[in-house]
């Protein structure tokens, strides 16, 4: 019997631009009823990603050897790199669910319960669209969709480098202070590990009924690898 | 004859939105299904794509710039039409969308609108919704409204303001849950049946204990709405929880409002439907169910639950739900097969006893998961129960909660259900369909009396079990129930 089911993949440490081109074929596929609802979980080596229409501005000096992206979505300026967890959901968006602001509100529902099975409160703000501890922002969220289908996502910083973030304006809130799981007291945890909570609370709050682990080889073996064309490297 | 795009409108509660990035250019050919530019709302970006074929004629937003929902943005020539000046919408061009917004599935994003005669032309950018929701004077044009529903006639309606619909209005609850007051409530109190105490008293002149007074003010409670059960009245701590879990209730009933529809629609399954019209189907065709009903005499549980309540024995109020978990435990223990899965041509016996409580939530229903019922005494089977209503009520279910279940109980008696059947959720060899708790009429001893008594209908697998033990396992719950000091072992 057919049931909503999640793929889910964890995709270990992936360059951003690659991740980027295999999200591309991923979407192309799924579109095409090639494959099913796909949720990814991986992290970047250190990047930072300037939406369209950002203000560069807002990348104070980047550290040398940290490559700058131009991507096309919205939003300002933000930082990727190891120990933070990121989640691509492809997946496509049907009936009452077609609804951008319902599927951004859901992607926070779900850190907002991940974060909760760590014991820490969470919550979402008003008018910014994010996880936040307090005043400390946990989790960014940006998110393509095609055709109904979704790409981009989210990001937890399970316990990755904060200083990073001094670099830029993230998300372009001037005094937007970034905190991790580890610096709201859960030192001991890893990414792997909270990719495992963060996919089954995405599950649930997307409405599924059961996750499939996929492997990554599988994944990969959609993709082409072809380089993606909607952003410009941009080094610096 | 130039056709209009407009701002697409990418969710219910989306205003505005801004053009990241044109894709298409003055002078572009643009074919259906082509992208034509990214358009972004909150931090999600999306791609809208052309809806007829055309030639970009002109672009009426910049990118980065913002444009209310249903505002033009661009305007696209029909193919081999030469390229006129700018023309501004008329007024039905923005009251198109409603329709656009309503009907998410007939393309990715409404990108443009019908054909239309043009007008005078005017250097429209960027302009209210609201400014060009008004006819021009001079313009004798239908009423937006009109013009924006041609195949949509709103029921009732006369003159509609060209918006998304409005959603039913759920505020109201299911007829007869307030006022059959022994009906059975999933995981909840007892229904207030007397108005508050006080209606305008002032906090400190209302009586209550210390450790009520303090549970209020940390919960945001206005004492003045909770009805003191204690010595003359006096808030007890337990008024207030049952205050708050009532409160919890009332906001669980606004989700339960079946999703209503609209007549003369056609609507795209969502995932949950997609899934319970997989499931139920799946079920119907493949399990030979029958059906053993059994009337259970409810006055002792009624008396135990009341004594549960005078006595404040546990935290955690037990509802008729919690009661009849337990019960149904206690005979599933005693008769297995009930409490199995039919695979591989084989039975197989569950050696813990899951038990699905099937919970209605805004179109559809889920069956969140007790583990291990076997394990658990009353109070702890009534803080599994109410938890899981009350996560329902807010979603945010782990998938964890959401499967394993070995047995499905389905209670409607707070609908005031006389009886009914469930279908059995597969793998499953059985589910329990429980109704409302009534006043019949009993005969004892030959004379006809006024009883209190509920109808317990089980629906099983026929290639799992025979009528016999469908009927032997009703049984054992009617003795537990009708001797529910049982339940409190």
């Amino acid at each position: 019997m057919e049931q909503p089911t999640l793929s889910v993949a964890w995709l270990g440490r992936v360059d951003y631009e690659r991740a980027c081109s295999l999200q591309d074929a991923l979407v192309a596929a799924r579109q095409a009823q090639e494959i099913g609802d796909l949720l990814l979980l991986l992290e970047h080596p250190h990047v930072y990603t300037l939406g369209r229409g950002a203000n560069k501005d807002f990348l104070l000096a980047p550290p040398p050897g940290v490559p700058v992206y131009r991507v096309s979505r919205g939003g300002q300026v933000t930082y990727h790199g190891p120990g933070q967890l990121i989640a691509y959901p492809i997946i496509a968006l049907e009936g009452p669910e077609r609804d951008v602001h319902l599927y951004l509100r859901r992607l926070e529902r779900a850190i907002v319960q991940t974060l909760g099975r760590y014991g820490i409160e969470a919550a979402r703000r008003e008018k910014l669209t994010g996880v936040w501890v307090g005043a400390r922002k946990i989790a960014s969220i940006g998110v393509g969709i095609r055709r109904w289908v979704t790409l981009h996502g989210l990001a937890l910083n399970v316990n990755c480098d904060l200083r990073f973030f001094d670099w830029i304006v993230p998300c372009g809130i001037e005094g937007c202070r970034m905190t991790s799981m580890a610096s709201e007291g859960q030192a001991g945890i890893d990414v792997a590990q909270v990719a495992a909570a963060l996919a089954d609370c995405l599950g649930a709050e997307l409405g599924y009924d059961s996750l499939a682990q996929l492997d990554a080889a599988e994944v990969w073996r959609v993709s082409p690898t072809a380089n993606h064309h909607g952003f410009e490297a941009d080094r610096g | 004859m130039s056709i209009d795009i407009t701002m697409p409108k990418l969710s219910d509660t989306m205003e505005e939105g801004k053009i990241l990035r044109w894709l298409k250019h003055p002078g572009d050919k643009v074919t259906h299904g082509e992208p034509l530019a990214e358009v972004e709302t909150d931090k999600a970006d999306m791609v809208m794509e052309a809806f007829d074929d055309g030639v970009m004629q002109e672009i009426l937003l910049a990118e980065g710039e913002s444009a209310p929902v249903g505002a033009p943005i661009a305007r696209l020539a029909a193919p081999g039409e030469e390229i006129k000046p700018a023309a501004p919408p008329s007024p039905g061009a923005l009251a198109e969308l409603a329709p656009a917004a309503e009907q998410p599935e007939s393309a990715p994003v409404q990108a443009a609108q019908p054909p239309r005669a043009a007008s005078r032309p005017v250097a429209v950018r960027k302009r209210s919704l609201k400014e060009a929701e008004e006819p021009e004077a001079s313009n004798g044009a239908a009423p937006p409204a009109e013009a924006a529903k041609p195949s949509h006639p709103e029921p009732g309606g006369d003159g509609p303001e060209p918006k998304a619909m409005p959603r039913p209005e759920p505020e109201r609850e299911p007829a007869g849950a307030t006022r059959d007051t022994a009906a059975m409530r999933p995981a909840s109190v007892p229904p207030r049946t007397t108005a508050p105490a006080h209606e305008h008293g002032d906090q400190a002149k209302i009586k209550a204990s210390p450790l009520a007074r303090r549970a209020a003010e940390e919960a945001g409670v206005d004492l003045a709405q909770v009805q003191g059960t204690g010595p003359e009245g006096r808030i007890t701590k337990r008024d207030i929880d049952n205050f708050l879990r009532q409160q919890q209730l009332f906001r669980q009933r606004r989700l339960v409002t079946p999703r209503e529809g609209l007549p003369g629609t056609w609507e795209e399954l969502s995932k949950m439907r997609r899934t319970i019209a997989q499931r139920m189907a799946t079920s119907k065709r493949e399990i030979p169910h029958f059906y053993v009903t059994m009337e259970i005499d409810m006055e002792e549980a009624v008396r135990l639950k009341k004594s549960l309540e005078a006595t404040e024995l546990f935290d955690e109020a037990i509802t008729y739900n919690d009661i009849v978990i337990k019960a149904c435990t206690l005979a599933l223990g005693r008769y297995p097969r009930m409490n199995a899965s039919f695979e591989n041509d084989g039975i197989r016996i569950h050696p813990s006893i899951n038990i699905g409580m099937a919970v209605a939530v805004e179109d559809g229903l889920i069956v969140p998961v007790i583990k291990e019922c076997q394990q658990l005494t009353l109070p702890e089977i009534a803080r599994a129960a109410h938890r899981l209503v009350a996560k329902a009520a807010q979603g945010g279910f782990t998938a964890d909660e959401l499967s394993g279940a070995t047995f499905s109980i389905s209670n409607m008696g707070m609908l005031g259900i006389e009886h009914f059947s469930a279908v059995i959720v597969p793998p499953q060899a059985a589910i329990l369909a429980v109704s409302a708790i009534k006043e019949r009429p009993v005969v004892r001893n030959g004379q006809v009396a006024v009883g209190t008594t509920m109808m317990l209908t089980v629906s099983c697998d026929h290639r799992i079990v025979d009528g016999v033990v469908a009927g032997r396992f009703l049984q054992e719950m009617k003795r537990f129930l009708e001797n529910p000091a049982s339940l409190l072992v």
